[in-house]
């Protein structure tokens, strides 16, 4: 390994094992991001090595890229949309926040049984509609009451489900549980926070027109029954069709034009209606 | 120069990386993907300003970002069944650097869609870009001894990999 001469920078910062340059340290060194000692080795060391110089004249023509100007629905176009619109920055940050909530579950592997749903019913009464910004809205009801964000239920009581998007196209309903050590599973290969979390679908992709009703029962077995846990109901709508081997990257934003809706509750033998 | 960061500051940043980041994703996808993804990456940018904030460095803030995104965009099932059509099995930023680590290198190009995020954005770090464990540990933002672990623990994944591999084609 070529030794740098100037010892007050490591040198593992910016070679190889090899003793080559690193494209991070090439990069960060084009970007003037290093301190002097470390520009002054690189010097050296560009002198002396014929290969880095040529990936640093890698890093020197390497063109412009085209600015973003994709179809609405595409990441360019979000992106340059949020960058022009303050605001989004602040939906993001409370999107990220919703997001990561149940990544804070525990793993264990998934345990479907808990829960079951009846069949689902489709109405035309877009009553939710006029009061949304938004495609989609998710209510949730217990009893004939509706559930509000934080309410508590009985562990095996019964919800109805009510989804409504402001757009033809494909829902699906997920759940999501913290604290309940057999309920989730480890969904692996997601997002840089690689946290543990899942989704367990509730129902499969559904044509939605403009409403879907589906009636939610939670099934706790053993030590669950008597444990208070915290759901989380998801409902992912599609402008596209698509398949819920593709949700961890859809919930993510990716690939298609997708939106969801979530409420959060918890699920307490104490609970008193 | 990320302190108290707005979208103006990422549309800077965006214009003075987004060339390097796209360099960075080529390594990984065909050119005009590589486009998308580097737009999809800003878009995290975005969510994640916060993120920027106590960064020294946005270049490696990004570079991280850029390779974690990679590889989880290349993990996605259906992104991963288009590749398998079109290159095997094979992983298609493990290109060669150098003979050594060679018996690592054949189990990440077999098993790396098997193994956890970690473990292959380390490994990929440590075969592919060629680091070493300080640097590493500098890019995460855990210990050198960390990411040895990390290291150790492929190798003897990849050793298990190639006994079982051996047996089972040895009559």
């Amino acid at each position: 390994m070529t030794s740098p001469s100037n010892p007050p920078i490591d040198a593992g910062e910016v070679f190889t094992r090899q003793g080559h340059l690193t494209m991070l340290a090439l990069d960060r060194f084009e970007c003037g991001e290093l301190s002097t000692a470390a520009v002054d080795c690189i010097v050296t060391h560009l002198g002396e090595c014929t290969a880095c110089a040529e990936r640093l004249a890698l890093v020197h023509e390497t063109p412009p890229l085209r600015p973003p100007a994709s179809p609405r629905t595409s990441s360019g176009s979000r992106w340059a949309s949020a960058v022009l619109a303050t605001g989004l920055a602040v939906a993001a940050t409370v999107a990220l926040a919703v997001w990561l909530q149940p990544q804070q579950a525990s793993r264990a592997p998934l345990n479907d049984g808990l829960h079951n749903a009846s069949a689902y019913t489709t109405t035309a009464e877009p009553e939710l509609a006029a009061l949304l910004e938004d495609r989609i809205a998710l209510r949730v009801m217990a009893g004939g009451r509706e559930l509000r964000e934080g309410n508590r239920v009985a562990p095996t009581e019964t919800l109805r489900l009510e989804i409504e998007a402001a757009a033809p196209g494909f829902v699906a309903l997920l759940v999501t549980h913290d604290g309940d050590e057999d309920a989730l599973f480890d969904g692996s290969g997601t997002g840089e926070a690689d946290g543990a979390y899942a989704w367990t679908p509730l129902t499969d992709v559904h044509e939605l027109d403009e409403r879907l009703t589906w009636t939610h029962t939670y099934s706790p077995e053993g030590s669950h029954a008597s444990r208070s846990t915290s759901e989380r109901l998801w409902a992912l709508w599609c402008a596209e069709a698509f398949s819920l081997r593709d949700l961890d990257r859809l919930m993510q934003g990716e690939g298609h034009d997708c939106v969801y809706e979530t409420h959060e509750f918890s699920r307490s033998p104490a609970s008193r209606r | 120069m990320l302190r108290d960061a707005t979208p103006t500051d990422v549309g800077r940043l965006y214009a003075e990386h987004s060339a390097r980041v796209h360099r960075w994703t080529s390594r990984f996808f065909p050119r005009d993907e590589a486009e998308e993804v580097v737009h999809e990456i800003f878009v995290k940018v975005l969510e994640r300003i916060e993120g920027f904030r106590n960064d020294a460095s946005p270049t490696t803030w990004l570079y991280r970002l850029t390779i974690n995104h990679c590889l989880n965009r290349l993990r996605n099932a259906t992104r991963r069944a288009e590749l398998w059509q079109e290159q095997g099995s094979a992983a298609p930023w493990l290109v060669p650097t150098s003979a050594a680590d060679q018996e690592p290198r054949t189990f990440l190009q077999q098993f790396w869609r098997q193994l956890d995020d970690e473990l292959v954005t380390v490994a990929f770090h440590y075969f592919v870009d060629g680091m070493t464990h300080a640097e590493i540990a500098r890019i995460h933002g855990c210990s050198a001894r960390t990411v040895g672990n990390r290291i150790e623990r492929l190798r003897v994944l990849a050793a298990a990999a190639a006994g079982y591999t051996h047996e089972e084609t040895t009559p």
